[in-house]
C-alpha cells in the first residue's frame, strides 16, 4: 500500500515536470499573462488551469509546489476531460484485461470488469490531480475515461457504454468494503455526481430517439433544437425523475 | 461542470443506433450509418452552445473519434473520422496522431 502511494507521488511528479516543461513559465507560453491582457492574446494560450498550475510551479517567491498540491484546490472545470482521453487510450490498448485472460474469461460489451476499471480510474485520478486537485474534477474525469474506456477497449454502443460507466464509478465505492482504504465523503458524493450526469445523459438522449427527433435513427442531422437547449439549461445535475425541457432564459 | 459534462456525453449516447456502435470501437467507420453525427458535425454541435466549449468539444471529439475512428476522413473513405483538412490546421497534429496510435499501442 505504501509503495503504492509513493509509486502515484513519483508518477504524479514526474508528471507535473512534463507540464512545466511543456506550459511552465519558462516553456514557449512565457509568463502568466494577466487577466486584463489585451484578447486575442498574441501567442499560444493556456485554459484556466493550466495557467493556475503554472502559477503555483513557477512563482520565484513560494516554494515549488510539489504533485500533488500543484493541482488547484478549487478547480472543478471540465478540462479534466481531456486528461482522460490519452490514459483511456493507453488504458484500452488491450482489448481484455490480463486478469480476465488469464482466468480464460472474455470481456464483453458493457462488462466494466472492475480490475482494468480500477487502474483506469487510479491512472485518471492522478493525471487530473496535476492540475485539479478536487474529488470533483478526479470524479468526472473518471466518468469520462471509463466511457471511453467501453468504447474503445470492448467495442460497445453509446448506451451500453454510459451504463457500464456508470457502473465502473458504483464499483470503485466498494474499496472501503475490502479492507483497503475508503475514500473520504465529498469523494463518494462528486463520484455519484458523476454518475448521475451520466445517467442524465443517457435519459435526455433515450428521450430524443423516442421523440423521433435528431439522433442516427432519423434522416434529421444532428440533434434537434429541444434537445440542445434541454442540455444546455443544466446548471447542476438534476435527479433522472427533473429531466424535462427547460427554457433558456 | 455538469453542465459541461452532460452535451457531449448525451450528443455521444445519440448516436445509439441501428448501425452504429456495437462491436464498432476503432473499426467502426464501415458501420456508421449515413444519417448519425460524423466527428465534425457533434464537435461543432458541442462548440455552437456556447460557455466552456473547449474541453466540451474536446469530450465529444473523443468520443466521436472512438465510436467512428480515428483516421483522418475524406470523402469516399471514412466520411464520420477527424477530417483531414482539421489535422493539417493543427500544429504538429499528425505527429499528435501518431502519438495517439504508440499510446494505445503500448499495452
Amino acid at each position: 500500500m505504501l509503495f503504492c502511494i509513493f509509486l502515484h507521488a513519483y508518477i504524479g511528479e514526474a508528471l507535473a515536470n512534463a507540464f512545466d516543461a511543456a506550459f511552465g513559465t519558462d516553456s514557449e507560453y512565457g509568463p502568466i499573462d494577466p487577466k486584463d491582457s489585451p484578447k486575442p492574446l498574441d501567442g499560444p494560450w493556456r485554459h484556466g488551469s493550466l495557467k493556475g498550475f503554472a502559477a503555483l510551479r513557477g512563482d520565484p517567491k513560494q516554494t515549488k509546489k510539489l504533485y500533488p498540491a500543484c493541482g488547484l484546490t478549487s478547480d472543478s472545470q471540465a478540462d479534466c476531460l481531456a486528461r482522460a482521453v490519452p490514459v483511456a487510450a493507453l488504458f484500452s490498448g488491450t482489448r481484455r484485461d490480463p486478469a480476465a485472460a488469464a482466468a480464460g474469461s472474455q470481456d464483453q460489451p458493457g462488462s466494466s470488469s472492475s480490475m482494468g476499471s480500477r487502474a483506469l480510474s487510479d491512472a485518471v485520478a492522478a493525471v487530473t490531480r496535476v492540475t485539479q486537485n478536487t474529488d470533483v474534477a478526479v470524479a468526472f474525469a473518471q466518468a469520462f475515461g471509463a466511457l471511453l474506456g467501453e468504447v474503445v477497449a470492448r467495442g460497445s454502443a453509446p448506451l451500453q457504454a454510459l451504463a457500464a460507466a456508470e457502473k465502473a464509478l458504483l464499483a470503485l465505492d466498494t474499496r472501503g468494503e475490502n479492507g483497503e482504504d475508503g475514500d473520504s465523503e465529498d469523494a463518494a458524493d462528486a463520484r455519484e455526481s458523476a454518475r448521475q450526469a451520466l445517467a442524465t445523459a443517457r435519459t435526455l438522449a433515450s428521450q430524443e430517439q423516442g421523440s423521433g427527433s435528431g439522433g442516427a435513427g432519423n434522416d434529421q442531422k444532428g440533434p434537434s433544437e429541444p434537445f440542445l437547449r434541454t442540455v444546455l439549461s443544466y446548471a447542476a445535475v438534476p435527479s433522472l425523475s427533473e429531466v424535462t425541457p427547460k427554457p433558456i432564459a | 461542470m455538469p453542465h459541461a459534462f452532460v452535451l457531449p456525453v448525451a450528443l455521444f449516447a445519440l448516436q445509439d443506433a441501428q448501425g452504429v456502435g456495437s462491436g464498432s470501437g476503432a473499426a467502426g467507420a464501415a458501420s456508421s450509418s449515413s444519417s448519425s453525427l460524423s466527428y465534425e458535425e457533434g464537435v461543432r454541435a458541442a462548440i455552437r452552445g456556447g460557455g466552456c466549449c473547449a474541453s466540451r468539444a474536446i469530450a465529444a471529439g473523443a468520443c466521436l473519434a472512438a465510436l467512428h475512428g480515428g483516421e483522418a476522413g475524406s470523402e469516399g473513405d471514412n466520411a464520420h473520422g477527424v477530417p483531414t483538412a482539421w489535422v493539417g490546421r493543427v500544429r504538429d497534429g499528425q505527429q499528435l496522431l501518431d502519438v495517439a496510435v504508440k499510446l494505445a499501442c503500448l499495452r
